[in-house]
């Protein structure tokens, strides 16, 4: 039985490996637009470790930090578009930041107002959920008070892809995506494995009980969390944006990627950030591949068959460890 | 006004059917579902597609929609009042509900809480991204508009939201009172002793798994007829109508306001949230936008989860006692 | 000195009572065993002192300060360290990680600690980038005890140390609970080889369904017939 579960499981990874180099220039894309899912999916995974409760506000909190952004660049930043060889222009890079900030200020908001009340009340983690759900719609409709519900755009302006062998063009904005992404997940492993807080956040994820007998104060890593999760999704939402070709952004861009996300939290092993960054990167090339065969919008279910297939096969996920 | 009244019962009807299955996934077992958008959207197109009609030639020409069935359900006669094509409607919605609900629920059940979220929002947008792409199936992004209206025979058009209401009314209470039958037989004592304590219902020998497994089927089941009843009531459905806010966000809401695991708490939930929802559009402007209705529905149930956590309705009841308790104290006084 | 007193403590979980009216106290510089049987509260009234129970009624006092209403974190500061019965290491984290955690609270630079503990445990200095999760179970005791003695503390508090050790290691725990104490620490534990535990020990007491049943030196304890008959089963 284990046997023949380790062969099909081989099966599957070589099917995986086959039909992604079979469509190398969708491949390619999909690591692109894993990139920004493991920014996402990082996120979800870091404040499941030490809450235990899958953050459906997370996509919402991702189209806050687009929105953050695009007031900056429309409304106090001076115009300017077409940095090098991008879309954008400079300002995007002032902007990036104070999104993310902005985000992160936001996550330490809910905790303080939401969910620390039910935390306090000893309330069901499923409870604790739904009142995510809550804040999520809670904060989809500001977006749509303020800014409306027809399609955005960042200021921008067209740009030639460049072209590599193997018919595989790379947008220019793709390679800064990326380039953000990786930046922003050294940053993190750094921060996780090289400092106090971060070494503090793993052990409380590990086992909260016997990091406050060690003495470390777990509400503060609680915020910690918080706030580096809603950093992380301050930025996946501005380079979602950036992502798409004509840079638009519309209230529910973050929402709709909430089943990706999640499916690529699981697949690697929930509440592991790396095997969130590899869930990532799987789902995503799988999404992108997968517009070989299938209508490009069926991608979101694409996520979810991948995330139901690994997890027949292994239940806790790829690198998942507890229970 | 009284047929805006009555549309609006209707709606409440439907959307109570709607908590009323939830109330069985997450009040009285735990079952974290919130995927309710897709049992909802299964349920309307199995019943629209089983008893749709061809267009008629004002229509537009390139209606398509799944099989031939509406020329071949002209050769069979409606059967007098006793409208058997809505009662085969109701069948179709809730087999294929139970098909799904099965499947899904065999794979996801025995993980922890979370996944199963995650598979039946998973569920959702997966069956509502078939009937948006795949326009044979059930005319996608435009939808169904060909739903003919049940009980033909006996109202005329201008009445039937009147009859339409009454029947939605005895299908939510066939509903209710099964449920509510269930809840209290032993079965129901079983599934309120898993979701207070997983570990010592199994420990007491108790098939946890597939209790649990048959309260989703049930709860997806109850969902499809109230896609079946959606369906009929407007007699148009297309996806749009299944997106995560208005299929689950709402119906969550409704549950979370009247306290879930309570029996009351769908209809209370429904007429309070519908109220809110339908209501606030009547409001001046800037308040009557659709998206301060998001906002203040979201806000609503974050702040009742926080500050009310069993719902409104105990607060209700509450009330009521202390209402009796004064007037029967009143007359004590007024006696002596 | 009276380091810890506890009087009257009364906690549990939800709704049960577990423990109903404890009096207990340590001295500073004493080994201090609690025997009794399986779910006589012994692991309750340990995670009452440390604060990961909240007592319900009765005092607790660490050094002559009050501290049963303190948040555990703001307890472990004060000078006393726990080693659960289980769960006691941070699986994900490495050796050197687990240590650094049991330091958390100390601002110096931790290297020195660090090193005095890998000089008391040589089998963790060989594994100090391995993952805490992948140590055997002899490995793992000590990593949790080494991570308790991070902070230097002046009480230690350790649940059944030796529970699932080979006899060998049995013995090198105590020898290790005795050169502790050595060092001035006061070592409060829960034991299961309660003539072993004893015979180390200053005082004892026998906890038997959530109260004191009875408190005598050491040795003493170890040598009553009756607690062996009473409480102890077999033994
Ligand atoms: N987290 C908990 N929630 C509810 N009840 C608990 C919990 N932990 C322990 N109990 C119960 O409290 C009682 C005392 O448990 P405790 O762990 O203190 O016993 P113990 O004396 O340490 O036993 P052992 O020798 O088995 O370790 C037991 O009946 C146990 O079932
Ligand atoms: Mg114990």
């Amino acid at each position: 039985m284990a046997r023949a579960s380790q062969v099909a499981q081989t099966l599957l990874a070589i099917i995986f490996i086959v039909l992604a180099l079979s469509q190398i220039g969708l491949a390619v894309n999909g690591i692109f637009l894993g990139s920004i899912l493991a920014l996402g999916a990082v996120g979800i995974t870091l404040v499941f470790g030490v809450m235990r409760f899958a953050n459906i506000a997370h996509g919402d909190m991702m189209t806050m930090g687009a929105y953050v952004t695009f007031f900056l660049l429309v409304s106090v930043l001076p115009e300017h578009t077409g940095l090098g060889p991008f879309t954008f222009g400079f300002p995007l890079l002032i902007a990036l930041p104070v999104s993310m900030a902005a985000v992160a200020a936001l996550a330490v908001g809910m905790d303080i107002l939401v969910f620390r009340k039910l935390r306090l009340r000893r309330a069901n983690i499923v409870t604790i959920e739904i009142a995510s759900l809550g804040v999520a719609i809670a904060i989809r409709g500001f977006v749509q008070m303020v800014w409306g519900t027809p399609v955005r755009y960042f200021p921008n302006e067209g740009r030639t892809h460049f072209s590599l062998p193997a018919d595989i063009s790379i947008a220019p904005n793709h390679l800064f995506v990326s380039g953000a992404a990786l930046v922003l997940a050294i940053a993190l492993h750094l921060l996780l494995t090289r400092t106090k807080q971060g070494k503090a956040m793993r052990a409380t994820s590990d086992n909260p009980d016997l990091a406050r007998a060690s003495g470390i104060n777990t509400d503060r890593v609680l915020l910690w969390t918080w706030a580096i999760a809603g950093a992380l999704a301050g930025a996946a939402g501005v380079l979602l944006v950036i992502f798409n070709a004509t840079a638009q952004l519309k209230p529910t861009m973050g929402f709709q990627l909430l089943v990706p996300l999640f499916a690529a939290v699981v697949v690697g092993g929930i509440g592991n950030p790396y095997g969130a960054f590899l869930g990532a990167m799987l789902i995503g090339i799988s999404m992108e591949v997968s517009t070989a065969w299938a209508l490009p919008t069926y991608k979101p279910a694409i996520a979810f068959t991948v995330m139901v297939v690994v997890l027949l096969f292994r239940p806790r996920g790829i690198l998942g460890s507890k229970g | 006004m009284l047929d805006f009244l009555t549309a609006f019962a209707i709606l409440i009807g439907i959307y109570s059917v709607f908590t009323l299955g939830l109330n069985v996934h997450w009040g009285y077992t735990g079952l974290f579902n919130i995927g309710v958008a897709g049992f909802f959207a299964l349920g309307a197109y199995a019943a629209s597609l089983l008893t749709i009609r061809p267009p008629s030639s004002d229509q537009v020409d390139d209606y398509l929609y799944a099989g031939d069935l509406a020329n071949r359900l002209e050769a069979l006669p409606v059967i007098g009042a006793l409208d058997l094509w809505f009662i085969a409607g109701l069948l179709a919605a809730s087999l294929v509900s139970a098909a799904v609900a099965l499947v899904v629920g065999t794979i996801t059940i025995r993980l922890r809480g979370d996944y199963l979220a995650i598979a039946t929002l998973g569920i959702a947008e997966s069956v509502r991204l078939v009937f948006l792409n795949e326009r044979w199936l059930g005319n996608g992004s435009k939808g169904l508009y060909t739903i003919p209206r049940v009980f033909d025979g006996i109202a005329t058009p201008q009445d039937y939201d009147r009859v339409y209401l009454v029947v939605v009314l005895v299908v939510f209470l066939a509903l209710f009172f099964g449920v509510r039958a269930l809840v209290h037989s032993p079965w129901g004592r079983v599934l309120r002793a898993i979701r207070e304590d997983e570990v010592t219902a199994e420990a007491s020998g108790k098939h946890v798994f597939r209790f649990k497994l048959q309260a989703f089927v049930l709860g997806a089941v109850i969902m499809g007829i109230g896609g079946a009843l959606y369906a009929f009531n407007l007699r148009a459905i297309s996806p749009s109508a299944f997106t995560p806010l208005l299929g689950t966000f709402i119906i969550w809401a409704m549950l979370v306001v009247g306290g879930s695991g309570r029996l009351y708490a769908p209809i209370v939930g429904a007429f309070i949230v519908w109220g809110i929802w339908s209501g606030s559009q009547f409001l001046p402007d800037p308040l009557g936008s659709p998206n301060v209705r998001y906002f203040s529905i979201g806000v609503l149930v974050v702040l009742v989860l926080v500050y009310a956590p069993d719902g409104i309705t105990p607060l209700l009841s509450r009330a009521r006692e202390r209402w009796t308790a004064r007037r029967r104290l009143r007359r004590a006084v007024a006696e002596e | 000195m009276t380091l810890l007193d506890v009087t009257g403590v009364r906690a549990g979980y939800g709704d049960t009572e577990i423990l109903h009216g404890v009096d207990m106290r340590v001295e500073a510089g004493e080994i201090v065993t609690i025997i009794g049987p399986n779910g006589s509260g012994k692991s309750t009234l340990m995670k009452s002192v440390v604060g990961m129970v909240e007592a319900s009624a009765g005092e607790i006092r660490f050094d002559g300060q009050r501290i049963e209403g303190l948040r555990a974190d703001r307890r472990i500061p004060l000078g006393l360290c726990y080693v659960p019965q289980t769960e006691n290491v941070f699986p994900t984290l490495t050796i050197t990680e687990n240590l650094e955690m049991g330091g958390f609270l100390r601002n110096d630079r931790l290297d020195g600690r660090i090193r005095d503990m890998f000089e008391l445990f040589p089998d963790l200095a060989e594994k100090r980038s391995a993952r805490a999760g992948s140590l055997s179970g002899g490995q793992r005791q000590m990593m949790a005890v080494a991570r308790a003695l991070m902070l230097e503390p002046k009480l230690l508090l350790l649940d059944e140390p030796t529970a699932g050790l080979s006899p060998m290691l049995m013995e090198a725990v105590f020898r290790m609970v005795r050169d502790i104490n050595a060092t001035g620490v006061a070592v409060l534990m829960v034991e299961h080889n309660a003539k072993k535990a004893l015979s180390i020990s200053h005082r004892g007491y026998v906890l038997a369904v959530g109260e004191v049943r009875m408190e005598s030196t050491g040795p003493e304890l170890a040598n009553d017939p009756s607690v062996g008959r009473l409480y102890l089963g077999s033994e």
